[in-house]
């Protein structure tokens, strides 16, 4: 059992623990920290596999942006869902036996496939993590998909400003 | 720690956001949902690619993290609307398209 | 060109035609009374006229064209055609025909003018139609022809259409005669699939080779359509209820041509039911059984028009009884000097119906002193029927008897010979009690008849009296050698008649008898005969439990199975698409569901047939996979 095995049991676990955590949480607000939770479990994951830059971005933009949107989102919304009368999960059973009958099938692809067999060898962590030359690959040979992307994400900001407004017209137009 | 390792902890971790996706109410928690299953495809498309040792990978996951975010904004901007025009939060409340 | 007697073939066939085209094309002509009647008249003139020059020179002519120029299996060559035979029927139909037309425009001087050029339209189409009949050489035109003269009888007895009782009869003529002309169809289609063609002569030539049984059936389905056209038993119904149409119409139509269409067929193809002696030997029983049958219903009867239609009856049976007994020529002999009589007997009778207004005969009486004249026509009639020399009934009578008793059909002669004796007795029945009975009608004075209805009857009542001294030359005309025989046989129907002629005056005119004693002493016959043995309520019987049966239960079928089979298809697509329906909940995370049961199906697709969906377990399929080249560069960069 090397060090590096307890760790990602270690991490293993966190991240389990959180998404289900996550997952199954009364109040939403407290999900959102959980799923917060998972994501930085996830950039530790990263580390160990070396990949830092990767890390880095993780939690910059995922806990740093996304889960910041949603609680943003969820405080502005009127209802924080505060009162336990109503039931938060429906359909639990059925649910899980969807998840637990795709988790099976995927499983099973995994391990009849005979491409993934010859791939599973112990790599050495040596150059997985180097920066420098991901940054060349990515403004090198990936700059085209770079620059979609950031049309993306204008898109994305001017869709979210513009159904996300609230009827201003009419009170300026009195 | 082997591919397997990874893949296997990858599948439970996207069950489990399956999980909460077909069973919260609230739009938000199957937001969140969503999120988890985003967050366990990245993590097996950077195990394979360290399997691999390409840097290839680690692009497609900083990509995938990106694509998440926009669609994170679209998907609240969306809530929040939903939420002012139907005054619930709860998804199976909104049956609009019923029948 | 045209010779001779073609053109005088042309001339009997299409003055009628023509008449009928203008009458039934031309509204304006038809409604003026004098043009539609005289067009009418003037063309039967014409045509009558035309068959006395025919008859004098006796050619053999043809007219053929052809009509369909199929070549697909025969030829279908229309024309027609004269031989002696054709030669007298054109003289008969044509001459009763002009009598009957002449008469008209006495007797139905009451009806409005529409309605008598719609009555010449159609006397016009049925002279038309008979003549062309008989002149026809090809069976499919002989079955048109047959048809069309059906048709014009529905539509003559049908003529006043506004009194359901007339358009009851005439539906019940077309249907009676409609199913014997089924059997006719069927047997003419059938001989033209054994032989290939409709041509008589060609069909005469190949009948010998066609087998026994087929020819019988086919033979005896075209008698059945003869025996419907004819009234025959069992499909005699019709007949007396066909009494409902005019006078004339009955003179015409069911006394002196269209009845006789059958004994016509039957002789045309004689030639082949020569083939089949089994089928001769049904004609000849069914002839005969009918005849008894038609004299005995007679007696019983009061309406003065249904004595003669069942008269009619029988006498066609004794037609039809000799042409089974093999007799042609001496049927034919009957066939025509039963014409002459019958129209004038009818043609009598129309004239009493008309000045007494009423059919009864027990409300006619004493009219030997008011209408001397009707009343000498009718006895001549009368006589004529009765076989009484020297009257043309005597003679073609007598032959028929004599000829059944020669060929040894001893059985036929007798029933044959007892038929003579009812015959003179219900028509001297009548007699008595028409113009020597003891009712008064209420109307003292008589309207005269007028000089347009009793030349015609005049001009009948002479060919009546001495068309029987013809008979050698009708037979020699014919071709026939008239055999004498002389024994005392001979006078045997002579002394039947008139003893039944004398037991009629014993009853009605002098009273020596009762006939009301008599009645009720045969009372359960007489029952019998009253009902008319029972037959028309049979046929009702059968129609309204088998074929309303039959009909009820396809509508039941179609109702329930066909109908009910639609609807449980659309039952059921209602059924599937409300379950269906409940599926769209409207909820996102349920359509998620259907999303995951998809990758499931395909899974279990996956596992079932490996070429859906490979799992990569073949070496090769790594190779396959290369991806772009772009990506095989970076791998340089790489370990």
């Amino acid at each position: 059992m090397s060090g590096q095995s307890i760790i990602f049991f270690i991490l293993a676990l966190g991240l389990l623990f959180s998404s289900v955590a996550s997952v199954s949480s009364r109040r939403i607000l407290r999900s959102a920290i959980f799923l917060a939770v998972a994501l930085i479990f996830t950039a530790l994951l990263y580390l160990l596999l070396g990949a830092e830059l990767l890390a880095g971005i993780q939690i910059l933009l995922y806990v740093g942006g996304i889960i910041t949107l949603i609680i943003f989102a969820l405080l502005i919304s009127e209802k924080l869902g505060n009162d336990q009368s109503e039931p938060t999960h429906r359909n639990i059973i059925p649910a899980a036996i969807a998840s637990a009958v795709l988790l099976f099938i995927l499983l099973f692809f995994t391990y009849k496939s005979h491409r993934i067999s010859t791939l599973s060898t112990s790599s050495p962590l040596g150059e997985f993590g180097a920066s420098g030359k991901l940054s060349e690959l990515i403004f090198k040979d990936w700059v085209l998909p770079l620059e979609v992307l950031s049309l993306l994400l204008l898109a994305a900001i001017i869709g979210a400003l513009v159904i996300a407004r609230r009827e201003q017209k009419q009170e300026r137009q009195q | 720690m082997t591919l397997y390792h990874i893949l296997f902890l990858s599948y439970l971790v996207f069950s489990i956001g399956l999980f909460g996706v077909l069973s919260r109410r609230h739009v938000v928690g199957i937001l969140i949902g969503i999120e988890l299953m985003f967050n366990a495809a990245n993590l097996a498309i950077v195990g394979i690619a360290w399997t691999m040792g390409l840097l290839t990978g680690q692009i497609i996951a900083l990509f995938g993290i990106a694509i998440t975010a926009a669609e994170i904004a679209v998907g609240l901007a969306l809530f929040l609307l939903a939420e002012r025009l139907s005054k619930t939060v709860y998804a199976d409340e909104i049956d609009l398209m019923k029948g | 060109m045209l010779s001779q007697p073609q053109i005088l073939l042309i001339l009997v066939l299409l003055p009628p035609f023509i008449s009928f085209a203008l009458n039934a094309l031309i509204p304006p002509l038809r409604r003026n009374r004098n043009v539609s009647s005289g067009l009418s008249i003037i063309a039967v003139l014409i045509s009558t006229l035309s068959s006395v020059v025919l008859l004098k020179i006796n050619p053999r002519a043809e007219f053929i064209f052809e009509w369909i120029p199929l070549n697909i299996f025969s030829k279908i060559e229309f024309g027609f055609f004269t031989d002696p035979v054709v030669l007298i029927m054109f003289f008969i139909v044509s001459l009763v025909s002009l009598v009957v037309q002449v008469y008209s425009l006495g007797y139905m001087s009451e009806e409005s003018p529409p309605s008598l050029g719609r009555y010449y339209t159609f006397h016009s189409l049925f002279t038309f139609s008979m003549l062309g009949f008989v002149a026809s050489l090809n069976l499919l035109q002989i079955y048109i022809f047959w048809e069309l003269v059906g048709l014009c009888s529905y539509l003559l007895i049908g003529f006043w259409y506004t009194r359901p009782e007339a358009s009851r009869a005439a539906v019940k003529a077309f249907w009676v005669t409609r199913f014997g002309d089924v059997g006719f169809a069927i047997g003419m289609v059938l001989l033209w699939g054994a032989t290939g063609t409709f041509f008589l002569p060609e069909l005469f030539v190949k009948a010998p080779d066609i087998s026994k049984q087929l020819i019988t059936v086919c033979m005896f389905l075209i008698l059945l359509g003869a025996i419907g056209k004819s009234a025959q038993f069992p499909l005699h119904v019709w007949l007396p209820d066909a009494m409902e149409g005019p006078t004339p119409v009955s003179a015409l139509i069911h006394a002196a041509t269209m009845v006789v269409a059958g004994i016509y067929l039957v002789l045309r193809l004689f030639p082949l039911f020569e083939l089949t002696p089994d089928v001769l030997v049904s004609v000849l029983w069914i002839g005969t059984i009918t005849s008894l049958l038609g004299a005995s219903l007679a007696l019983v009867q009061n309406d003065i028009k249904r004595i003669l239609a069942y008269s009619t009856v029988s006498q066609i049976g004794y037609m039809f009884a000799s042409l089974g007994a093999g007799g042609k020529g001496i049927a034919f002999f009957h066939l025509f000097t039963h014409a002459f009589f019958k129209a004038l007997l009818f043609l009598a009778a129309g004239c009493i119906i008309h000045a007494v207004h009423a059919n009864n005969i027990w409300e006619m009486g004493k009219l030997s002193k008011r209408m001397p004249h009707i009343a000498i026509l009718f006895l001549i009639g009368s006589l004529s029927l009765s076989g009484v020399f020297p009257f043309a009934g005597h003679f073609s009578k007598d032959e028929i008897l004599m000829w059944m008793h020669i060929k040894g059909f001893d059985i036929h002669f007798f029933i044959l010979l007892i038929t003579a004796f009812l015959t003179a007795f219900y028509m001297f029945r009548a007699f008595f009690v028409v113009f020597f009975g003891n009712r008064e009608s209420s109307q003292e004075s008589l309207s005269k008849t007028p000089w347009i209805m009793s030349l015609p009857m005049w001009i009948l009542a002479i060919l009546t009296m001495f068309a029987g001294f013809g008979a050698s030359t009708f037979f020699n005309f014919l071709g026939y050698r008239l055999e004498e025989h002389h024994t005392l046989l001979e006078y045997l129907p002579l002394i039947v008649s008139i003893s039944g002629i004398v037991l009629a005056w014993s009853f009605y005119q002098v009273g020596y008898f009762s006939p009301a004693r008599v009645y009720s002493i045969l009372s359960p016959f007489a029952l019998a005969l009253e009902r008319k043995f029972w037959i028309d309520d049979t046929y009702v019987w059968i129609y309204r439990n088998i074929l309303d049966g039959l009909s009820s239960l396809c509508g039941w079928f179609d109702r329930y199975i066909v109908d009910g089979f639609v609807n449980l298809i659309a039952y059921s697509a209602k059924l599937t698409s409300q379950r269906l329906r409940t599926i769209q909940t409207g909820r996102t995370q349920d359509y998620l569901y259907g999303i995951i049961i998809a990758i499931i199906l395909f899974f279990i697709l996956s596992l079932l047939t490996p070429y859906i969906g490979r799992t990569l377990t073949e070496k090769e399929s790594y190779k396959e996979i290369q991806g772009p080249t772009i990506i095989r560069g970076w791998g340089e960069y790489d370990n």
